[in-house]
C-alpha cells in the first residue's frame, strides 16, 4: 500500500522543470516536498494528478496510475488557491466528490455534516463560499479533498495565504486530522516550518530533483549541501579554509576561526552556520557586537556582528541592549563545511537517524 | 509492462477536438455572415452601387434633397437634445442610487430598468394614453411634438446613464475627492477636478450609447411623431414601403451607418484618452448619512422617480380596463380589421420562441468559442457585436433586399424570428460571455481530481454555472423578440402581425375602440414580460442552489 513515484519528469517545451524524480510514501505517512518558489513544486502535484503532461511511473499499491485519467486515479488534491466552486455552497463543495462516487443524497448529507464537523465547521452547509474567511475556505477545501477518501492526498501550499496565527493553528489541527485518519499525504510547500511541523519526512527540491530526503531532525542536523541549507533558511554561505589542529579541526572564516567537527583535510570550503551555532557564554572565545534585540517566541534574539562575516542571530539575555558586546561560544557540530564546487556532505557524522533515504 | 508512460496530452483539459470546434465556429460564422454581413453589404451596395458601378453622387443627392436634409437635421437634433437631457436627469440619479445608496435605492434601481424591458411601442402607447386624445395630459398638446419624443427618449434611456455612470461612480475612490477638499478645493472644484475625470469615460460611453439609441429610435417616433416627425429610420421605412425607392433608402442607411461608426470611434477615442487620467477604484464609498433635510430631499427624489417610472404601465392598464374592459373584448373581434388582434399574441409567442432558440443556439456556441479561444472565434466575436451599432430597421431592410439568394427566404415564416434573433444576439453574448469567463480553470481541475469524468466536468462546472446566465439570456432574447418592432415591421406579413405591429396598427385606427384594444394588447404584453421576468428569477435561484 505504498505510493511510489519513479522517474517522474515534467517539461514545458524544451525546459525540464522536474528531472527523474523518485520517492516512496509509506501508508499513513506524511511527506513534504520543500522547494523555493518556481522550483516546480506545483508541477509535481499537477503531474501526479494527471493535470499536467509528464513521463514516469506513479503507482499506488503496485497499480500503475499514470495510465489513468485524473478522475480515476484516486488521488485527492487541495489546491494552492483552494479552487472552491463559487457556484456551490459549502455543502455543495464538500459533497461534490461524494456525488461523483454515486453516493445517495441521504448518505451524502450525513457525510458532509461529519466532514464539516471534522474540520470544525459544523452548521456551515448552506453558507456561500464568498462569505467565508480565508481560514474557513481552507477548511472547506480540506473537507472537500478528504470527502471521497482518496488513497493519497496532495496538499499544494495549503496554508500559503493565511496569516501567521491562523496558519500555526491550522498546521497543528490538520496534522492531527491527517494522522488520526491515517491519510497518506504529500504536502508541497516553500516553508520549512510548515514542512517540519507536518511531515514525517521532508524532501528538499533543488534544480528539479530531490537534493535530500530525510526526517526533519536529520535534515536539520545534517543538511547535505549548501542548497539544502539555503532552503532551510540558514544564514548565507561564506568562503572558508579548513585547518587540521592537534585537537581536531578548525575553519578560518570572515566570522573568525571557528571550531569544527570534521575529518576534512586542509583546503578551501563553503561554510554555513546553523541558526543554533552561537550561544551567549561568558567563557566563550568569541566576542559579538549586539545590533538589535527583539523578543522571539519564548526568548530574546539579537542580530549580531561577528568578525567581518554576514550578520548572525543568537539568543541573548533579556537585559541585552543594542551596542553591547557579548562573549559567546560556537557549537562545533553547527559549523557546516562543504567542499567548494560540490555538494559533498559535511564530513562529520551526527547520531544515526531512522527513515533516512 | 514499461512503466514509463506518456500521459495523454489531449485528454488533459481539452474536451472537444479542434476540428469540431472549427466546424462549430464555421457554422456560426456562415450563419452570421449570411444573415447579417451579407444584408449589410447589400444595403451599402444598394446605396452606393446602384447600377453596378460605384456612384457616390447618391450621397450628394441625399444632402441636396431638402426633405432628406431636414430629416437628417431633425434626427440629429432630437437625439442630441435627448442625450443631453438624459445626462442632466441621469447623473444626479446615478449619484444618489449608486454613490449614496439610501434605503429604497435597490427598488428604485429596479424601477428605472422597467423601460428597458418594455417594447418601444408599448411605451409609445403609454405616452399616447397620457398625453393624447382624452388622456390626463391632453391639454398640454404634446402629441406629435418634438417635446414628447424627447421625453419618451429620456424615460427610455435613463437606465443607461444610471447603469454605466453609476457603476463607475460607485468605484471611484472617495479619498480622491477628500484629498482635493483637504488641499483647499470647494465641493464643486473637487468634483470637477477629481471625480469628474474618473467618471469621464463612463459619461462619454453612456452619452454615445444614448445618442445612438435616439438616432436609431423607431417605435417611439412612429407612435408619438404622428407622421409629421420623420427621422432617418422612419424615412427609410417610408421610402422602402410606400415610395419603393430602395436606392434613396439605401443611401440614407449608408449615411446612418457612417454616423454610427463615427460616433463609436470618437467615443472610443475619448474614452481611451480619459481612461488614462481616471482614477481606478480601490474601495466603495460608504452609504450616505446626512441631515434630515438631505434625507428628505433624497427620499422625495427617489419616490418621484419610482412613480414616474411606473406611470406608463399604470395608465396602460387603467385605459385597458376602463370602459368595462371593452378593449379586451375588441381583441377577439375580427369584423373591423379582418383579423383578430388577439391572434397576434400567439404569433408573437411563437415567433419569439423560435427567435430565442436561434439566438441562444448561435449565441452560446459563439460565447464558448470566444471564451475558449476556438480557432476563428475573433471573427465570430466581431460579427456578432455588429448588430449593436446598427439599427433594427437596417436589419429588416437588409433582409428584404438581400435574402432572395440562394433561396428566396423573403416569403418564409422563418425570416421574422431570424431577424429578431439577430437583434437579440449581442445581448445573449454580453450576458453569457462574462459568466463563462468567470469560470476558473482550476475548478475544472478540482472537479476532475474529485472524480468527475470529462463530460461530468462540463456538466457540473460549465453547464451548472452558465445555466443561470443562459436562462437570463433566454429571457432577454425572448423579451427583445417579443417587443421587436423595427425589423419586424419590414418583414411581418399583413394578416399575421406580431403584437407590437398590431398595437401600432390599432393605435392608427380611428375611433376609441381600436385604441382601447391597443391598450389591452399592451397590457397583455406587460403581463407576458412580467411572467418571463418572474420565470427568469425562479430559474436563476434554482440553478444557484446547484448540487445540493
Amino acid at each position: 500500500m505504498t505510493f511510489t513515484v519513479s522517474d517522474l519528469t515534467v517539461q514545458y517545451g524544451e525546459t525540464v522543470v522536474i528531472r527523474r524524480l523518485d520517492f516512496v510514501v509509506a501508508p499513513g505517512e506524511i511527506v513534504a516536498l520543500l522547494g523555493a518558489s518556481g522550483s516546480g513544486k506545483s508541477s509535481i502535484v499537477r503531474a501526479l494528478c494527471g493535470l499536467q503532461p509528464a513521463t514516469g511511473a506513479i503507482a499506488w499499491n503496485g497499480n500503475d496510475l499514470a495510465r489513468l485519467p485524473t478522475h480515476r486515479r484516486g488521488i485527492g488534491l487541495m489546491f494552492q488557491d483552494q479552487a472552491l466552486f463559487g457556484h456551490l455552497d459549502v455543502a455543495g463543495n464538500v459533497a461534490f466528490g461524494l456525488k461523483m462516487h454515486v453516493l445517495g443524497a441521504h448518505e451524502r448529507k450525513i457525510q458532509v455534516a461529519q466532514l464539516l464537523a471534522t474540520v470544525g465547521l459544523e452548521g456551515f452547509e448552506a453558507r456561500a463560499i464568498a462569505t467565508l474567511s480565508g481560514g474557513e475556505q481552507q477548511r472547506v477545501a480540506l473537507a472537500r479533498a478528504l470527502a471521497p477518501v482518496p488513497d493519497v492526498l496532495l496538499l499544494d501550499e495549503p496554508f500559503g495565504a493565511l496569516d501567521r496565527t491562523l496558519r500555526e493553528r491550522l498546521l497543528i489541527e490538520v496534522g492531527e486530522l491527517l494522522r488520526r485518519n491515517g491519510v497518506t499525504t504529500v504536502i508541497v510547500t516553500h516553508d520549512h516550518d510548515e514542512a517540519f511541523s507536518l511531515a514525517d519526512r521532508v524532501a528538499v527540491l533543488h534544480d528539479g530533483q530531490i537534493e535530500q530526503m530525510a526526517t526533519p531532525t536529520t535534515l536539520w542536523q545534517q543538511p547535505k549541501s549548501v542548497a539544502v541549507c539555503e532552503q532551510l533558511g540558514f544564514v548565507e554561505a561564506v568562503d572558508g579554509e579548513v585547518q587540521r589542529t592537534p585537537g581536531g579541526s578548525e575553519v578560518i572564516t570572515p566570522w573568525g576561526v571557528l571550531p569544527h567537527q570534521s575529518a576534512m583535510t586542509n583546503g578551501p570550503v563553503r561554510v554555513v552556520l546553523r541558526p543554533d551555532a552561537l550561544a551567549a557564554d561568558e567563557q566563550g572565545a568569541l566576542q559579538v557586537d549586539i545590533q538589535r534585540v527583539r523578543p522571539h517566541a519564548n526568548q530574546f534574539q539579537a542580530t549580531v556582528q561577528l568578525g567581518t562575516g554576514p550578520r548572525l542571530m543568537m539568543p541573548v539575555p533579556a537585559s541585552t541592549r543594542p551596542g553591547d558586546t557579548l562573549r559567546c561560544s560556537v557549537r562545533p557540530d553547527a559549523v557546516l563545511c562543504y567542499l567548494v564546487g560540490t555538494s559533498l556532505p559535511p564530513a562529520f557524522k551526527p547520531p544515526a537517524s531512522e527513515n533516512d533515504q | 509492462m514499461d512503466s514509463r508512460v506518456e500521459h495523454d496530452r489531449q485528454r488533459v483539459g481539452a474536451y472537444l477536438r479542434p476540428r469540431i470546434q472549427a466546424s462549430a465556429v464555421a457554422i456560426v460564422a456562415i450563419a452570421l455572415g449570411y444573415f447579417f454581413v451579407w444584408p449589410l453589404l447589400a444595403i451599402i451596395g444598394k446605396g452606393l452601387v446602384p447600377e453596378g458601378h460605384l456612384h457616390l453622387g447618391v450621397l450628394l443627392d441625399v444632402v441636396r434633397d431638402n426633405r432628406l436634409r431636414h430629416v437628417i437635421a431633425f434626427t440629429t437634433f432630437q437625439a442630441s437634445v435627448s442625450a443631453l437631457l438624459v445626462l442632466v436627469v441621469g447623473m444626479p440619479l446615478a449619484f444618489v442610487l449608486e454613490r449614496q445608496r439610501p434605503h429604497g435605492a435597490a427598488l428604485v434601481r429596479t424601477l428605472v430598468f422597467i423601460p428597458f424591458a418594455l417594447p418601444t411601442v408599448v411605451v409609445g402607447a403609454a405616452f399616447a394614453a397620457w398625453f393624447g386624445g382624452n388622456g390626463p395630459g391632453a391639454s398640454l398638446h404634446l402629441m406629435h411634438t418634438t417635446t414628447i419624443i424627447v421625453i419618451a427618449h429620456v424615460y427610455f434611456n435613463i437606465a443607461v446613464v444610471v447603469r454605466i455612470v453609476g457603476s463607475r461612480w460607485r468605484l471611484v475612490d472617495p479619498n480622491v475627492h477628500a484629498a482635493a477638499r483637504v488641499l483647499g478645493a470647494n465641493r464643486v472644484r473637487a468634483f470637477v477636478h477629481s471625480t469628474l475625470p474618473a467618471l469621464a469615460p463612463a459619461i462619454v460611453g453612456a452619452t454615445a450609447i444614448v445618442w445612438l439609441f435616439c438616432v436609431t429610435s423607431f417605435g417611439v417616433i412612429v407612435t408619438l411623431g404622428g407622421g409629421s416627425k420623420a427621422t432617418l429610420e422612419t424615412e427609410i421605412f417610408r421610402l422602402t414601403t410606400q415610395e419603393l425607392d430602395l436606392r434613396r433608402a439605401g443611401a440614407l442607411l449608408v449615411v446612418q451607418l457612417v454616423a454610427v461608426a463615427a460616433t463609436l470611434v470618437v467615443a472610443a477615442r475619448i474614452q481611451r484618452i480619459h481612461a488614462l487620467t481616471s482614477i481606478h477604484a480601490s474601495m466603495a464609498a460608504p452609504p450616505a448619512g446626512g441631515s434630515g433635510l438631505r434625507r428628505a430631499v433624497r427620499a422625495i427624489l427617489l419616490a418621484t422617480v419610482g412613480v414616474v417610472m411606473l406611470l406608463p404601465i399604470a395608465i396602460i392598464v387603467q385605459r385597458a380596463i376602463a370602459d368595462g374592459g371593452a378593449g379586451f373584448g375588441f381583441l377577439r373581434d375580427d369584423s373591423v380589421l379582418g383579423w383578430r388582434p388577439i391572434d397576434s399574441v400567439a404569433t408573437s409567442l411563437q415567433t419569439a420562441a423560435w427567435s430565442t432558440g436561434f439566438a441562444l443556439t448561435f449565441g452560446v456556441v459563439a460565447s464558448v468559442a470566444v471564451v475558449r479561444r476556438w480557432p476563428g472565434a475573433r471573427i465570430v466575436s466581431l460579427m456578432s457585436a455588429l448588430p449593436l451599432g446598427i439599427s433594427a430597421v437596417s436589419i429588416g431592410f437588409g433582409f428584404l433586399i438581400a435574402l432572395d439568394r440562394p433561396i428566396d427566404l423573403r416569403q418564409s415564416w422563418v425570416l421574422v424570428p431570424i431577424a429578431q434573433a439577430t437583434v437579440a444576439l449581442p445581448f445573449v453574448l454580453r450576458t453569457v460571455i462574462p459568466v463563462l469567463q468567470s469560470i476558473q480553470p482550476a475548478w475544472r481541475d478540482a472537479a476532475a481530481v474529485l472524480g468527475a469524468s470529462p463530460t461530468r466536468v462540463v456538466r457540473s462546472i460549465d453547464v451548472a454555472i452558465a445555466s443561470s446566465a443562459i436562462a437570463t439570456a433566454a429571457a432577454f432574447a425572448f423579451v427583445i423578440s417579443l417587443g421587436e418592432f423595427g425589423a419586424t415591421s419590414f418583414l411581418a406579413r399583413a394578416a399575421t402581425p406580431t403584437m407590437p405591429i398590431a398595437i401600432v396598427r390599432l393605435l392608427g385606427r380611428p375611433g376609441t375602440l381600436p385604441v382601447e384594444g391597443a391598450y389591452a394588447l399592451a397590457t397583455v404584453m406587460i403581463g407576458l414580460i412580467a411572467a418571463v421576468a418572474t420565470l427568469m428569477g425562479l430559474a436563476t435561484r434554482r440553478t444557484r442552489v446547484g448540487l445540493r
